[in-house]
C-alpha cells in the first residue's frame, strides 16, 4: 500500500474514531444531564427543594414551597433545586445562559429541571422560544446568595 | 476507447507521487501551528462557560473537546489550502 492510499486511511479512520468519541461523550452527558445526582455532583446533600415556575406571555412566575411568589428567582448556593415548570399559554423557553442549557416549557405539561449553583450572583434568563410580540421582553433572573 | 481503457487500468504503485521536502515539512506544520494557535486564541481557548455549576461545568467540558477536536481538523485542513497558496503562487517565471 502506498503512502498515500495509508494516509487516505488513516484520514478516513481518523475523522470516524473522532465522531465516535465525541458522540459517546455527548450521548452520555445529554442522558444524565437533568438528574439530581449530576446537578448535585461534588455535594453529598442531593435532597432538593422543589420550586414551580410558570410562564405566560410575557413573564415568569415563581412560586416557592412556602407558597410565596416572585417574579425573580431567588436562591441559595450550593442548594439543589427542582424546577417544575408549565406554561399557561403558549410555548416558551426557559434559558439561562450562564448554565450553557434551556428548556422548553409547554402548557399541560411539566417540564422538570434540576439546578444548582456554586457560585453566588445575579444570572439572567431569557425566554428562548418566540412566544409573541412581548417576547423579547420576557426577561428575569435568578439571584443566587449565600 | 480502448486508450481510454487502459489508462484507467494504471496501477497506483506506478503513479509518481512527488514527495513533501523536509523545508516543505516545516512549512507546513509551522501555518498549521500558527492557524491552530489563532484558532484558540479567537475562542478563548475553548473556554465557553464560567464554571457556575456541576451541570455548566460538564457542557463547558464537552464544548472546550470539541473546540479543541475542531481547531485541529480546522488548522489541518485551512493549512494545507494556505501552503498551497504560497507555494503554488504563480510569480510568473512561466510553466
Amino acid at each position: 500500500m502506498s503512502v498515500m492510499k495509508k494516509l487516505e486511511w488513516v484520514t478516513i479512520i481518523g475523522a470516524i474514531a473522532i465522531f465516535i468519541y465525541l458522540g459517546t461523550i455527548s450521548g452520555i452527558l445529554t442522558y444524565q444531564l437533568n438528574t439530581p445526582q449530576v446537578a448535585a455532583q461534588g455535594d453529598s446533600n442531593d435532597n432538593y427543594i422543589t420550586i414551580k415556575v410558570i410562564a405566560q406571555q410575557f413573564f415568569w412566575t415563581f412560586i416557592y414551597p412556602n407558597g410565596t411568589q416572585s417574579t425573580v428567582l431567588h436562591i441559595k448556593v450550593n442548594q439543589l433545586y427542582k424546577l417544575e415548570m408549565q406554561s399557561k399559554d403558549v410555548v416558551h423557553g426557559f434559558f439561562i445562559p450562564s448554565l450553557g442549557y434551556q428548556f422548553d416549557v409547554f402548557p399541560n405539561y411539566i417540564t422538570v429541571m434540576y439546578i444548582r449553583f456554586t457560585q453566588p450572583g445575579t444570572y439572567p434568563v431569557y425566554c428562548a422560544q418566540y412566544c409573541g410580540p412581548g417576547h423579547y421582553t420576557m426577561t428575569t433572573e435568578i439571584v443566587v446568595t449565600d | 476507447m480502448n486508450i481510454i481503457h487502459v489508462e484507467e487500468e494504471v496501477k497506483e504503485e506506478s503513479i509518481h507521487y512527488p514527495r513533501m521536502s523536509l523545508k516543505d515539512l516545516v512549512y507546513y506544520f509551522v501555518i498549521v501551528a500558527v492557524l491552530f494557535f489563532l484558532f484558540m486564541w479567537i475562542g478563548n481557548w475553548g473556554n465557553y462557560l464560567e464554571p457556575v455549576s456541576p451541570i455548566s461545568t460538564s457542557i463547558g467540558d464537552l464544548y472546550k473537546v470539541t473546540f479543541i477536536l475542531a481547531g485541529i481538523i480546522f488548522s489541518l485542513f485551512e493549512g494545507a489550502i494556505v501552503y498551497f497558496i504560497i507555494k503554488f503562487w504563480d510569480r510568473g517565471r512561466g510553466r
